[in-house]
């Protein structure tokens, strides 16, 4: 298909940045849920769903919208975590994050865009943090969800670069705000 | 001729639509997160069906963790191999040592098994039915930061139940809590909900080994006004039927903060095998409580 007969199928697009863009975090997530020899205390995996969501709601939100943001939350909860709903409110969480800070960040590089997901997950953090200890009514441990704040953050430009060349392959450019 | 019902444009429709769409757009995050709060209801509630969700998801799931575990298995390994040929020459010397210590081992042990042969000859001792042994991978470390669980790539097809015991060569790893087709998961020792009931030491003194989501598990319920030293051994107590008496679990690690921690034998950052121990039918109740503890393996004995 040449890229004119591509671009006269205007509706097909949305849908096609959805597949993409739900379908390549899906994959990084089932991918971070691989059991990775986790040299920092506690065990915890990063959060690569959240940073990839975060990303995709600020460069190319047609990518993940909303409701591709909750079944990435509800993925996330079916393979991992023990409360099952947390994953779903934290990936709302990511994308709300990024949509409302998208006109800001957006137009900027990708140094103003990881400041935006450290500040992100560490609110996240603090979140799920605060809800596991009331579910389990017991004080959580606090070292594992910074490892995981901190392994997100260190492994948020990898995740980026690598959506952003997901994108260009499907011919999906960058918004802005 | 009789005429149809007049049908209504597609723009007419189409204008109709939007005002819902604009108010879907407008309350989606507070609609999806009302479901979501649900669903941790549901989930607090209908722990059953959750997790029957979750073993069906993921034995759907697991051909694809399998492939993406793989690579990582190969990126361990690789690691693990540049690290052994850094340590060749020290290694070599310790293992030479260490066969040394182990052939004055083997004498001794040689001598127990004759002697324990007469005696259970004596005794006519029954030692019940052996253990069977089930192989497995972890294909997904399934806990978080709240949770310490894996997944295995084996389940109900390779007669994994509910409650088997999980270990790896060093020790006791957790045990199995749901079950799928072809997956299994467990629950390590430890979760903040894993509760072990174990002995400690010689005499044994009896505790409850529980996990808090960190590395090192806290010993509770300590019988008796006991004060237990660091590097006394810890195996399983067999109460409750949990686990089988005598499985190895670590030693004391100290106390911090009041709290009297346990190392564990498990390096829980590299827990890519493990063994599934069957040990029988689990209808059978392991009745403990009235049995002398189980015998210890020696920890200082000198040939």
């Amino acid at each position: 298909m040449n890229q004119a007969t591509f671009e006269t199928k205007t509706h097909l697009r949305p849908w096609f940045a959805f597949a993409v863009g739900v379908g390549f975090t899906a994959a990084l997530t089932l991918l971070a849920a691989a059991p990775w020899p986790i040299v920092i205390v506690g065990l915890a995996p990063p959060a690569i769903a959240h940073a990839a969501i975060f990303d995709l709601a600020l460069r190319r939100p047609e990518a993940m919208p909303v409701i591709g943001a909750f079944m990435i939350g509800i993925l996330l909860d079916v393979v991992a975590g023990p409360i099952f709903g947390l994953g779903a409110i934290t990936a709302l969480g990511a994308h709300f994050a990024a949509t409302t800070q998208r006109r800001f960040l957006a137009p900027r590089g990708l140094a103003h865009a990881w400041i935006g997901l450290v500040a992100t997950a560490l609110a996240l953090g603090a979140g799920s943090w605060l809800v596991a200890s009331l579910y389990f009514i017991h004080v959580q441990p606090l070292g594992p969800s910074l490892a995981q704040v901190a392994l997100t953050a260190a492994l948020y430009p990898p995740v980026a670069i690598l959506l952003r060349i997901a994108r260009s392959a499907a011919g999906l450019r960058n918004r802005r705000a | 001729m009789a005429r149809g019902p007049d049908l209504i444009p597609i723009d007419d429709l189409v204008d109709a639509s939007r005002p819902i769409k604009a108010l879907l757009r407008r309350f989606a995050y507070l609609l999806l997160i009302g479901v979501a709060v649900t669903l941790i209801l549901i989930g607090k509630i209908e722990t059953v069906l959750i997790e029957r969700v979750r073993a069906n998801f993921s034995d759907v799931v697991a051909p694809v963790l399998e492939l993406l575990s793989e690579p990582v298995r190969l990126a361990r390994t690789g690691a693990e191999h540049v690290v052994d040929l850094a340590d060749l020459i020290e290694e070599n010397e310790r293992l030479a040592q260490e066969n040394a210590r182990l052939l004055q081992w083997r004498i001794f042990a040689k001598k127990l098994e004759t002697e324990n042969q007469s005696l259970k000859g004596l005794l006519r001792f029954d030692p019940g039915p052996k253990a069977r042994f089930i192989s497995a991978r972890a294909i997904a470390d399934v806990g978080g930061a709240f949770a310490r669980a894996i997944l295995l790539n084996v389940g109900e097809s390779k007669g994994v139940r509910v409650g088997l015991p999980v270990m790896t060569g060093e020790g006791l790893v957790g045990r199995v809590v749901h079950v799928g087709a072809r997956t299994s998961r467990v629950l390590l020792l430890t979760d903040i909900n894993a509760r072990t009931p174990v002995v400690i030491g010689d005499p044994p003194v009896r505790a409850i080994l529980a996990g808090d989501n960190r590395d090192n598990p806290t010993l509770k319920f300590i019988d008796g006004d006991v004060t237990l030293e660091a590097g006394a051994l810890i195996v399983t107590s067999g109460h409750g039927g949990v686990f089988p008496p005598g499985l190895p679990v670590g030693v004391i690690a100290g106390e911090v903060e009041g709290r009297i921690l346990a190392q564990t034998f498990v390096d829980w950052r590299n827990l890519a095998y493990v063994r599934l121990v069957d040990f029988g039918p689990a209808e059978q109740p392991i009745d403990t409580l009235n049995q002398p503890p189980a015998r210890q393996p020696p920890t200082g004995v000198q040939p």
